[in-house]
């Protein structure tokens, strides 16, 4: 038996279409593969080489392939994100493209993007949600930000790139402003927590800068980049409650090894160009390779992730909730039997599907122990024939009690169920008050465990567990520091 | 309300580790392939530490902690490598190292052409100092 469900042989889901195995193949896996495809496309065109594409088809691949993301990923909320990435992309990519470019492409594919997203939020997955007040306003705020982007594709055609140069310092500045922007507006209209911005931005800056560096011609420039890649993955990290190793990567990476990789390129480079910088090794299948294993990493955490098998366990248990729910609401007898029947088929039903280990995820194992035992003190008053209470209230009470204990833990189970990966805060682990998930939006932050507790348990950690791992690292460190010496020490040669 | 959860994290790691392999492939620059050897380091310190959260324990943490000075260890050994090879050759281009493969393998021959030097920089003149040198005068009128 698999230890978690996570590591769990997927089952394969049941198509229904039968065709060949690459059409179903991709039938599963294309909102993974389409972006993958698109952004190392667009990292491939971006590859420095003697004759450079122009980097305008790459940015169109890269809105492509992030649009496609936003489509697959976030649904509802398509509209704003891809009229601010497409925002973000005009300003910073193209004001960056120094030579003339043809033009008409942008408001075309501004055009398409606004369009689709319009069509997707009116006729799309959100008009199928019920239609209230804050719907509505949503509507009406999208259209606004649509209307806005419109007028801003426009004057972008029209005013900017017509010029010669735009400083790309400025294109960087209003995106940054529309980001913000968008995040407090998000946050403040509670469509998405701060966790979650804060993630997407990281993230975004992230992965941007990762392309960044890979494909820039100029090695401080490429140094830079990996800083900034740097200092968005401590960000994550203290979004993941890890303020110790924040700090400490800061200081290793950012400050040690980038500023020395800086001192060596400007030792080793100071006529500052060479012609290594301006071509690359096998570009494409360099490219080529880089898409397999992220299309193959993606595909495995996409079957893991929307995996199919848990949906009819997560039927079975709603559909059981429900009749809990009906059941703990109940206040005469006649109520409860048309909840959960006449006899004991329903405790039954619940037993077998909570005891089924190869169904539930392994982590909720103290949830289902209670929730078995509160089972068991629902059935036995509900197996004891009417005549022998004195008053059918008595009964309806003693059933419902536990019944309701039981419909917290079994909701709890199923919300574990179909979320899977959810960092939930555990209690061991302090998490930082960025990392409020949205179930515990209301409740205040638990005061003096950040980042006291964190930083003390690592610690101790470190002295207990890992003794011996740490003074294995303090000789590696050693060795590495004799090593360079050794290694960048001129042998032989006599002072110069 | 979107929440983040443990796959988000993992796809970034994955993002990271992808682009540092594609950059390890393509660029030639030394410096530049053990930065990108770095950033896919820190895809999986990523992963990593997402996982600790996930589990609501440590080891991932601590893991990450001991990459960080393992990256460290390489960055100085690659570095003093590196001056090292640019000192033999002058140049941080990988390619040039191609004797050290192996003997039944071919030369890597470049199909593309060396790109063209910058053009040399023009620097602003200052007009010469020293007294105006003699010009012929023309006529003018003064009516």
């Amino acid at each position: 038996m698999n230890p978690h469900h996570l590591f769990a042989q997927a089952e394969p889901p049941a198509s229904p279409a039968d065709g060949p195995t690459l059409g179903r193949f991709f039938a599963e896996f294309w909102p993974v593969l389409v972006p993958v495809a698109l952004g190392l496309a667009a990292v491939y065109l971006l590859l420095p080489r003697a004759r450079r594409f122009p980097p305008l088809w790459a940015g169109m691949l890269a809105a492509l392939g992030v649009w496609a993301v936003g489509w697959w990923l976030i649904g509802f909320l398509i509209g704003l994100v891809e009229a601010i990435l497409f925002y973000v992309f005009v300003c910073v990519f193209l004001a960056r493209a120094q030579h003339r470019l043809p033009t008409w492409p942008i408001p075309v594919v501004g055009l398409i993007v606004l369009f689709a997203s319009w069509w997707q939020t009116h006729w799309g997955i959100l008009a199928a949600e019920p239609a209230d007040l804050g719907n509505l306003l949503w509507l009406l705020g999208l259209d606004i930000a649509l209307l806005g982007a419109v007028l801003f594709y426009l004057l972008a055609y029209f005013m900017v790139f017509q010029a010669e140069r735009f400083p790309s310092l400025w294109g960087a500045l209003l995106a940054a402003q529309a980001v913000i922007l968008a995040g407090g507006w998000l946050v403040r209209f509670e469509y998405a927590c701060p966790e979650a911005v804060l993630f997407y931005a990281f993230a975004g800056l992230a992965v941007l800068s990762a392309g960044l560096m890979v494909t820039h011609s100029d090695p401080v420039h490429a140094a830079l980049a990996f800083a900034m890649v740097v200092l968005s993955t401590c960000g994550l990290f203290l979004l993941l409650g890890a303020p110790f190793l924040t700090a400490a990567t800061v200081i290793v990476y950012a400050g040690a090894i980038v500023v020395t990789f800086l001192f060596v390129i400007m030792l080793a480079q100071q006529l500052g160009y060479s012609s290594a910088d301006q071509r690359s090794r096998e570009p494409f299948l360099a490219s080529l390779a880089g898409f397999v294993l992220l299309a193959a990493v993606l595909c495995v955490l996409h079957r893991t992730y929307d995996d199919q098998s848990h949906r009819a366990t997560a039927a079975q248990l709603r559909e059981l909730l429900d009749r809990t729910r009906k059941a703990k609401d109940a206040k005469t007898i006649p109520d409860l039997r048309a909840a959960i029947g006449e006899g004991r088929e329903f405790f039954q039903d619940f037993l077998l599907l909570i005891q089924d280990k190869t169904k539930m995820p392994a982590e909720t194992e103290d949830a289902r122990a209670k929730l078995e035992l509160e089972l068991d003190e629902a059935e036995r008053p509900w197996r004891t024939p009417d005549k022998h209470w004195s008053k059918p209230q008595e009964k309806v009470v003693a059933v419902t009690t536990p019944l309701k204990a039981v419909y917290a833990e079994g909701t709890r189970i199923y919300t574990r169920l179909t979320t899977p990966g959810r960092l939930e805060p555990g209690d061991k682990l302090p998490a930082s008050p960025f990392a409020v998930s949205p179930q515990r939006a209301g409740k205040p932050p638990e005061p003096g465990k950040l980042p006291a507790e964190n930083v003390a348990g690592l610690g101790r950690a470190l002295f207990t567990d890992y003794l011996l791992p740490v003074e294995i690292a303090g000789f590696l460190l050693l060795v590495a520091t004799v090593g360079a010496i050794a290694i960048a020490a001129r042998a032989r040669e006599g002072l110069r | 309300m979107t929440s983040v959860g443990l796959e988000n994290y993992l796809i970034v790691g994955a993002i990271l580790f992808a682009l540092g392999a594609v950059g390890f492939l393509a660029r030639r620059n030394l410096i530049i392939m053990v930065l990108s050897a770095e950033m896919m380091l820190q895809g999986a310190a990523l992963s990593f530490v997402a996982f600790s959260r996930y589990h609501g324990n440590l080891r991932g943490q601590v893991f990450t902690l001991f990459m960080v000075a393992v990256a460290a260890c390489e960055a100085a050994v690659a570095l003093a490598l590196i001056l090292m090879l640019y000192r033999a050759r002058k140049s941080l281009d990988v390619s040039l190292w191609q004797e050290l493969r192996e003997p039944d393998q071919e030369p890597v021959v470049d199909e593309e052409p060396a790109p063209a030097p910058p053009p040399p920089e023009r620097w602003p003149t200052l007009t010469p100092a020293g007294p105006e040198p003699p010009q012929p005068r023309e006529e003018t009128s003064h009516v």
